[in-house]
């Protein structure tokens, strides 16, 4: 069946999952934890394989319900390598669950495989089903320490909005099954405005939207984030950041770009006013914030205001600039996470203690987060500011066609300088504050140091040259048919 | 066959409760059950506007209305889990009591 | 010659990387001085190599593509930028030799000096740049070194909030010069330089009506950078950091970038229908006056210099924004280049002072007597002084005569009269540090132990000094006027005849410009010789102590953003959303922080609360949406 082999970076990774189950059988209690350089490996292999997997352009299967194209790889390799470092880390992490180390990385596994089909989503149908396969993986890995009240706690949390959410996602593809007559995204663009914009149909794509404004974080959906962020696992937070939102914004680029295009005017509006809302919510909630996970939580928050506001330019260029933003945010967030993995304070929740004096306990780590933050922060030459010039360009680029302009310029550069202050007081903690605590160096293993000289250079590149993401992003972008 | 606006209707009706539920019960058990109203709500939405569409051949309402049940009971396995893992460190279900995380 | 440049470039880089690899550790010290001066006095020697061989042009590869952005990585060479580079190295390399001394001793040597090569090239990037994008990736780098070096003694917190500030004070200019150029490049098209240039020249209403919004963008990156009002705020602080630092950032680099990018792209704000330069002219100029009076009441010797340098970059913004009827800003060049001599000057003599009284006292009513114990640094420092205030032959008289001119032709007389009262401030101030410090009483004992600099602190103070006193008449003005269209004048002028070229060119300029200066001058001699405290107050009240606290500026931002919003507030109420950094950054609880807080009060903890909210949201996105 034609099918099959189109979905074949997929299986791969699930088998890859299966196998990791299998092998925990046979593998020694202690050596359980080398189980996720194992899982780290596959992955690695099936992000190489991918580049094998070139094709004769746009192919569809299953009844146009998976569509593979240079966009929705894109997406698959970034979810891949963002699968990897968390695959890393959470080696790192391992000693702190109780039990059950291989199951935790085959869940990763089975969400990367859910945010796989999700990129390759043409359809409501495998769109429910993608984001409902991460969010259930989401829900085991989030309180995957149930020894830790906070790890339970937002593990429930993060349960009933995500269910909520999801019971509006479905009811709300319900709608538009009803009034359309198809769930392809195809077929919903070729219906014409008349249908598009009549109001149960509205409704139901606004129902939808709610479910994937959740996985991206968008005010009024973003109230789970700090919590959830701060009482997961580490690597679970750090692949909710980028894999979870990731696959949020692919599938509703997909949704918007292809399905509703013809109706363009009426969510652009929608999504700057969301955007803006979600950058002041973001940034002004961050700033009192002194928990460096819940700070993470606000940061992510902001992003997918930015996010959201160069999605809402509707054109090629914006487009591109939320593949490129994407790309340069995760690896800041994957940059402060991997810190946040290694320098532990053994029984102190508040995790202060994670950054002050950071530079005395490893100045490795200390450089990484600092480029971290300045990437985040939107500064040259690092990785974010590229990102950040991509989504002013896509507004400044569209001009006054773009909803608000003025305003969403406003509130995008207050965002950006608000964020600049949060980020720096990170690196003002690293470098300036006082440790009277015991300065243990840290050690750090070989995988986990070429983890992180991983995203040092993918930071660097990512700034300096840029152009080559870049025309990748522009490559993908095209695919779509933009 | 009764008309489609009632099929409707009472899949709002549903949806309605079953938010209302999630709204207002504090207990976890109750607030789960509330979001499976709600699934289902959606469920019967598809069949009904599958029996009605024009080519009922197509089967794609049925067919989201079963991923949609194979989910949902996935969703309630590891909800009906985190719930026992709460009760057995708070000793209760009420969801109100689990807010360390704030700010 | 091709690969000058690059190298000029680089140079500093290669350094500054080199000691962050090999030679931070304090027994290294010797060879993380050698790779820094090193680094430095090649890229000076080269710098000279490329002026005498008059290479101009343009050089580059495409560096980035985004659909229709081109941007490349380059340099380009011309009488803007080659006389610029000098200045950058010469300057620069002069405070890299005297830091070998000032330094010595710091635990943070090797640290320092990679800070300062790093320092060295973004600078030498902003100058070298080719086209605005690369320079504002510099622009950012010059941003991100003088948060290491104004921060450089991190374990001080006034020196960890002063670098705090002075960057997201320039954050909030430099976002402004972001959109400006994504502005000027939407409607231009492209971000050369010459490219822009022959797009205006081809067709000049090519801006149209957002040619004044574009300007005033860019011209917001220099209000940051070069410390203009009302983000001046910055600068005063940023003295915590290490005196050479100070003179590193005051004079050759960092703040003379604004002024310079204005010069650079000044064929965008001179377009017709573009008020800008008028805004350019009176933010100078208000910049210049507010600074003159508040450095007639600060104590701290550094403090003085630095509403100095504040005060004369007013100055030079303020020759930038004159420069519209004669489209020449080459007498703002030129005041940036003899000041960046004799300011370089003032604060190693200042830092002379202060490394003589071993880092302990900075209050110039506690030193006295100075002149005799230090003779080298007073009389290196008197020059410089003469040099600020604008007494002929020394060299500032002649770019200060050349930026006022074009007011006196042009008939501004408000201007001419707010400047000359600039210059007046300027001697005032200036010669009340010199006889307060150096010749009244010794005000403390720590004075009988103040003996002069000696060997690589002196001799930066002597070279210094030797364009501080000559370079009026060096026809810099010339030099620079070429970079903007104008022919190299037909008839070689002497040295003599440039310096009395003011009284032969325009002699009531050169009248009025020493009156004032002389009038600062004997005014001080009446007030501070031989004075033992500072009678001001006491004769003014009121404006004096407003002085003294600098108008309240930085409390003023403090208590607007607090949320005690008077009068005042309504109005700067643009403002103190420019400025909440600057304040919050000094612990105040502003505007931002209480919105934080009272929104955090959302997230309660409580999961009800929050599927509250959720279904509450999707409610009222519904009703935004359906009842459009």
């Amino acid at each position: 069946m034609k099918g099959l082999e189109l979905i074949g970076l997929e299986i791969a990774v699930i088998a890859a999952g299966i196998a990791i189950l299998l092998l925990d059988l046979w593998t020694a209690k202690e050596d359980k934890r080398r189980l996720g350089y194992a899982a780290a490996l596959l992955v690695g292999v099936i992000f190489l394989a991918s580049f094998a997997m070139l094709f004769e352009g746009r192919q569809e299967a299953f009844h146009g319900m998976y569509v593979l194209d240079e966009f929705a790889l894109f997406f698959k390799r970034f979810f891949l390598i963002a699968a990897l470092l968390v695959l890393l880390i959470s080696v790192e992490f391992a000693d702190r669950f109780e039990s059950g180390v291989a199951e935790y990385y085959a869940i990763t596994l089975f969400a990367l495989a859910g945010m796989m089909f999700a990129a390759s989503a043409n359809d409501f149908t495998l769109l429910f089903v993608s984001i409902e396969l991460v969010a259930v993986c989401f829900y085991v890995l989030v309180s995957f320490q149930r020894q830790r009240d906070r790890s339970l706690e937002a593990g429930v949390k993060y349960l009933i909005t995500g269910a909520l959410s999801g019971g509006f996602l479905v009811y709300g593809i319900a709608l538009i099954y009803g009034t359309a007559g198809t769930l392809n995204f195809r077929e919903l663009a070729s219906l014409g405005p008349e249908v598009l914009e009549s109001r149960l149909l509205l409704l139901g794509l606004l129902f939808v939207f709610v479910g994937l404004g959740f996985k991206i974080a968008v005010v009024p959906f973003q109230i789970w984030v700090p919590d959830v962020y701060q009482g997961a696992p580490v690597p679970t937070t750090a692949f909710l950041a980028a894999g979870s939102k990731g696959a949020g914004v692919v599938l509703l680029a997909r949704l918007l770009y292809t399905g509703l295009r013809p109706i363009a005017d009426r969510w652009g509006p929608v999504l700057v006013m969301l955007a803006m809302l979600t950058i002041l919510y973001g940034g002004l909630c961050a700033i009192p914030q002194r928990n460096f996970r819940r700070l993470m939580g606000y940061s992510s928050i902001v992003n997918a205001g930015f996010i959201l506001l160069a999605l809402a330019a509707g054109t090629a260029d914006g487009l591109a600039a939320t593949l490129f933003y994407l790309a340069a945010y995760l690896y800041g967030v994957m940059g402060a996470f991997v810190v946040l993995c290694l320098a532990r304070c053994p029984g102190q929740e508040d995790e202060t203690c994670v950054l002050a004096g950071l530079h005395h306990r490893s100045p490795l780590l200390a450089a990484t987060l600092t480029l971290a933050m300045v990437s985040l922060a939107g500064i040259p030459p690092a990785a974010g500011f590229f990102g950040k010039f991509q989504v002013f360009k896509a507004v400044i680029g569209q001009g006054a066609a773009f909803p608000y302009p003025a305003w969403a310029l406003g509130v995008a550069v207050f965002g950006a300088v608000v964020s600049l202050y949060f980020y720096l007081n990170v690196v003002r903690t690293v470098f300036w504050s006082s440790t009277s605590e015991s300065v243990a160096p840290i050690r750090i293993s070989h995988a986990t140091r070429w983890a992180v000289y991983l995203v040092i250079f993918a930071i660097l590149w990512l700034g300096i040259l840029p152009g080559a993401i870049l025309n990748l992003a522009e490559y993908a972008v095209h695919s779509m048919g933009l | 066959m009764a008309p489609l606006h009632q099929y409707l209707l009472l899949s709002a009706l549903l949806f309605g409760i079953g938010l209302a539920g999630v709204l207002t019960r504090r207990n976890g058990l109750i607030t789960l059950m509330g979001i499976e109203l709600m699934l289902n709500a959606a469920n019967l939405n598809f069949i009904a506007f599958w029996r009605h569409s024009p080519n009922p051949e197509a089967i794609e309402g049925v067919l989201l209305t079963m991923f949609a049940i194979g989910v949902a009971a996935a969703e309630v396995a590891v909800g009906l889990a985190l719930v026992i893992a709460i009760y057995r460190r708070y000793r209760s279900v009420n969801l109100d009591e689990v807010d360390q995380l704030k700010g | 010659m091709q690969v000058l440049p690059w190298l000029i470039l680089l140079l500093p880089l290669f350094a500054a990387v080199g000691i962050a690899l090999g030679a931070l550790p304090a027994h290294r010290r010797g060879v993380a001085a050698r790779l820094s001066v090193g680094a430095a006095g090649l890229a000076f020697l080269l710098s000279v190599l490329l002026w005498s061989s008059g290479t101009q042009g343009e050089q580059g590869f495409l560096w980035l593509a985004a659909g229709a952005l081109k941007v490349e990585f380059g340099w380009r060479l011309d009488a803007l930028s080659v006389p610029m580079l000098l200045v950058v190295t010469g300057v620069g390399g002069l405070i890299q030799v005297y830091s070998l001394g000032y330094m010595r001793g710091d635990k943070g040597f090797g640290r320092y000096f990679a800070g300062l090569s790093l320092f060295t090239f973004a600078m030498e990037g902003i100058v070298l740049s080719t086209n605005l994008v690369q320079m504002f990736v510099f622009w950012e780098l010059v941003g991100v070194s003088s948060y290491l070096l104004i921060g450089f003694w991190r374990e001080r917190p006034a020196a960890a909030d002063a670098c705090k500030k002075a960057f997201l004070t320039n954050r909030v200019g430099d976002f402004g010069f972001f959109l400006g150029i994504l502005l000027v490049w939407s409607l231009l098209g492209t971000v050369n330089f010459t490219e822009m240039s022959a797009v205006l020249q081809r067709q000049p209403e090519a801006l149209g009506g957002l040619a004044t919004l574009a300007g005033l963008l860019v011209f917001c990156g220099a209000v940051g950078k070069s410390a203009q009002f009302p983000l001046h705020v910055w600068l005063p602080d940023a003295m915590e950091g290490p005196t050479p630092v100070s003179a590193l950032i005051h004079a050759a680099t960092m703040v003379a970038a604004g002024v310079y990018m204005l010069c650079r792209v000044f064929f965008l704000l001179d377009v017709p229908g573009s008020v800008a330069l008028e805004v350019i002219a009176w933010t100078g100029i208000f910049t210049a006056l507010l600074a003159g009076v508040i450095a007639v009441q600060q104590d701290d010797i550094k403090r003085i210099l630095a509403y100095s340098t504040l005060s004369q970059l007013g100055f030079m913004v303020l020759g930038v924004g004159l420069a519209g009827g004669s489209h020449d800003p080459a007498p703002a060049m030129f005041h940036l280049t003899t000041h960046a001599a004799f300011k370089a000057l003032l604060f190693l003599g200042a830092g002379a002072v202060i490394h003589a009284l071993h880092h302990q006292e900075q209050n110039i009513w506690k030193m006295g007597g100075l002149a005799s114990k230090m003779p080298v640094t007073f009389v290196t420092f008197g020059l410089a002084t003469l040099a600020l205030c604008g007494f002929p032959p020394f060299s500032g008289a002649y770019s200060k005569d050349a930026i006022l001119l074009p007011a006196y032709e042009q008939g501004r007389y408000g201007l001419l009269v707010l400047a000359l009262t600039g210059g007046f401030l300027t001697a005032l101030y200036m010669f009340r540090l010199v006889f307060v410090a150096f010749l009244g009483p010794a005000k403390s004992q720590a004075m009988d132990q103040a003996a002069e600099v000696r060997g690589v602190m002196k001799w930066p103070l002597i070279l210094l000094a030797v364009p501080t006193v000559l370079a009026g008449g060096w026809g810099i003005e010339g030099v620079y006027r070429r970079a903007f269209g104008a022919a190299e004048p037909v008839e070689a002028v002497s040295w003599f005849g440039q310096i009395i070229a003011p009284l032969t060119h325009a002699p009531m300029v050169a009248l009025l410009a020493f009156v004032a200066a002389a009038g600062g001058a004997f005014v001080a001699y009446r007030l501070y010789w031989d004075a033992l405290t500072d009678p001001l107050p006491d004769k003014l009240g009121t404006p004096a102590e407003w002085a003294r606290r600098r108008f309240g500026f930085d409390e003023l931002y403090a208590r607007i953003i607090a949320g005690t919003q008077d009068a005042l507030a309504g109005l700067a109420a643009a403002v103190d959303r420019w400025v909440l950094a600057g304040a919050v950054v000094r612990g105040g609880h502003g505007l931002v922080e209480l919105a934080g807080r009272v929104l955090r009060l959302v997230q309660t903890g409580n999961l009800q609360g929050y599927v509250t909210f959720f279904v509450a949201g999707t409610v009222l996105l519904l009703l935004f949406v359906l009842t459009r």
